[in-house]
């Protein structure tokens, strides 16, 4: 079988998978860089990432359902800020009161606000029939000799390492930026020198929240929405934030993009890899955990928080 | 209370006041003939709709009390018990109904054979601490169910197994357990058992060692604790649970099956399974059982004639689970143990 799929490889087939491996990418990417802002700043693995992303996806849904007349990019903001919105809920609410529990206790807290908002949005939009979701970016694309590539990928890649560069600019340069590493790094000196250490939590959680919901707005008009259908992209957001070890963001940003070209690859080296493809990003994380890769991306300083944490 | 007990027991020191008269000994007659009052009582009294909602509220608690033996009393989190629960599941459907197994030889080797694939993610588990061992398991659910549910060898054509009710022949007289209300009485039967034996492990040197490593891992490993031993078997305890519970829930179903888009045994079930179990109470064995009864009573019973009955509850309990991590970790029993001392002190008081 190995053999035969081997022949069935071709070169234009994989420039087309490549180029959905890197718009894959750039999704798992914004869930990773959201996943590592949520816990350096409050120790909190945000199991509830995808379904927070599903949920502003179907508001952005609903948006388009309600106001035909508005543009696709108006109703993909007001998700993006709903999303940072309930990201900042989601911590004021309950995260902000359990910052002195168990790593446990915090795992199985996101799980609940994950279930429960998986849950609310089955039940609001049960009638709901998704419908093909409006592009961002425009129908249509450009044609790279037998590779083309649409504008809806074009622009979340773009626009995914437009974001990120944002974001890595921020956490170095900003006040905010300061005060959420040294919080990482040190939660005792950092509360002594000042910082707020809530405002930095529930900033990150916005942030995190609305870059979850940009995730969501940006893939779903090319896949399937469903209640279920972020949690597949959440376990490759971890991976991604895994290879950066949960602390590093050029790596999180570098691993998401590495996943999605990987994964989407394989496909082209015909149908027996499907089954690999799917599981890839599983064989990957394992890998990773296993070798402790975050070594080679995290400071050591930013290592022993995490082990403090753990 | 028990405290005064257990010293009274230690023969008193000379000149000591004379011990009080113990207290009355406990009769085990009450809890025998309430046990056997839950067993028949059932099935006469109720109709097929509750006998079969009752046994699947019992294989839920059995589902809830593998989460119980791993994250009570080790606290490791696994993500996958409905992974096990699809394992034993589609082990005893197939043995029996393909190979022609007997239910009484299909079900024991069901729980035995979902132990090695549990074992198998504790020896990943071992490496890692306890946020990546959760994302592990949430990885290798869908790594099992991408190979091995999707194998026909494994799950049959189209990816359903019958699993057949059985019928014990006792030589002369034949006992069926097809019906809803004798099924009922089959499934309390093994749950009990298996409730009894995993509290008397609760109380035992072995599950001292466990909640040692839960409580502090380091200062046990001090102790000469051999964590990964301990851990590894908590592992085993979490997947036979949970394999024997699947077993008996393919039995219940009528036939198996791995779910297309929407997998069967996926996330969604495991996160069920860990809600109730930590929403009755995550430390004792009787936590996944009251959790396990609620669940499903609300689900099959009181949200039955609704079409998102399923979604209504999971957001329910989301947020009861929420409410319980911040406000009463022990759960509805530790809520339950709270009313039952106020109500003590008040009568004492009185």
């Amino acid at each position: 079988m190995g053999l035969v799929s081997v022949l069935a490889f071709s070169g234009s087939l994989l420039g087309q998978d490549a180029v959905q491996g890197l718009f894959l990418g750039a999704v798992f990417a914004l869930l990773g860089i959201g996943v590592v802002l949520i816990y350096k700043s409050s120790g909190v693995l945000n199991f509830a990432h995808g379904s927070m992303a599903m949920f502003c996806t179907y508001l952005y849904l609903q948006l388009d359902l309600w106001f035909d007349w508005m543009p696709a990019v108006v109703s993909s903001l007001l998700a993006v800020g709903a999303g940072a919105g309930l990201g900042a809920l989601v911590y004021r609410l309950v995260f902000r009161r359990m910052r002195e529990a168990g790593l446990l206790a915090k795992v199985i807290a996101a799980l609940a606000v994950a279930g429960a908002l998986q849950g609310a949005a089955a039940f609001i939009w049960r009638n709901v029939s998704e419908g093909r979701l409006p592009l961002q970016f425009g129908t249509g694309g450009l044609r790279a000799g037998s590779v083309s590539l649409a504008w809806q990928q074009i622009g979340t890649i773009l626009l995914t390492v437009a974001v990120g560069a944002g974001i890595i600019a921020l956490v170095k340069y900003t006040t905010f930026g300061i005060a959420l590493r040294a919080t990482a790094q040190n939660r005792n000196a950092a509360r002594m020198l000042g910082v707020q250490e809530d405002r930095v939590a529930a900033t990150s959680w916005a942030i995190g929240g609305g870059l979850a919901a940009l995730a969501g707005v940006a893939i779903i008009p090319l896949s399937a929405l469903t209640v279920y259908s972020m949690s597949g992209y959440m376990v490759r957001g971890f991976v991604a934030a895994v290879v950066g070890g949960f602390v590093s963001l050029p790596a999180s940003i570098v691993g998401g993009f590495g996943l999605g070209l990987v994964q989407e690859s394989l496909l082209a080296f015909g149908s027996g890899f499907g089954s690999l493809s799917r599981v890839f990003a599983g064989l990957a994380i394992a890998v990773l955990l296993l070798l402790r890769v975050e070594r080679f991306f995290a400071l050591e300083q930013e290592l022993r928080a995490l082990e403090e944490l753990g | 209370m028990t405290k005064i007990q257990d010293v009274a027991v230690e023969a008193p020191p000379a000149g000591a006041p004379p011990p009080r008269p113990a207290r009355a000994p406990r009769r085990a007659g009450a809890p025998a003939a309430l046990v056997a009052a839950a067993a028949v009582l059932p099935p006469l009294l109720l109709d097929n709709v509750w006998n079969s909602t009752l046994s699947l509220a019992l294989i839920f608690g059995l589902m809830g009390l593998s989460v119980v033996v791993l994250t009570g009393y080790v606290g490791q989190l696994s993500l996958m018990p409905a992974t096990f629960v699809g394992v034993g599941a589609f082990t005893s459907a197939g043995l029996v109904s393909r190979l022609e197994t007997p239910f009484w030889g299909a079900a024991p080797l069901a729980m035995l054979l979902t132990i090695p694939v549990a074992l198998l993610i504790g020896v990943i588990a071992l490496r890692l601490k306890g946020l990546y061992l959760a994302i592990m398991t949430l990885v290798f659910a869908d790594v099992i169910q991408e190979f091995l549910f999707k194998q026909r060898w494994y799950t049959g054509e189209g990816g359903t197994v019958d699993a057949p009710r059985p019928v014990l022949n006792l030589g002369a007289a034949e006992v069926d357990f097809r019906s809803e209300r004798s099924f009922y009485v089959l499934v309390f039967v093994v749950v009990a058992l298996l409730l009894l034996a995993v509290w008397s492990f609760s109380r035992s040197r072995t599950a001292r060692a466990l909640y040692s490593v839960r409580d502090n891992e380091a200062a046990a490993q001090a102790l000469g604790i051999n964590v990964a031993k301990y851990k590894l078997l908590a592992f085993a305890l979490h997947g036979m649970l949970a394999g024997g519970a699947g077993a008996l829930y393919g039995h219940w179903l009528g036939t198996v099956s791995a779910g297309g888009q929407r997998p069967q045994f996926g996330l969604e079930f495991s996160l069920t399974i860990v809600f109730f179990t930590i929403l009755g109470g995550v430390r004792t064995i009787w936590g996944p059982i009251l959790g396990g009864a609620v669940w499903v009573v609300l689900v099959r019973r009181i949200l039955a004639g609704s079409p998102n009955g399923q979604s209504i509850a999971l957001a329910v309990f989301g947020l009861l689970v929420l409410l319980t991590m911040m406000y009463r970790p022990a759960g509805l029993v530790g809520w339950a143990g709270d009313a039952w001392r106020r109500l003590r002190g008040r009568e004492a008081a009185a």
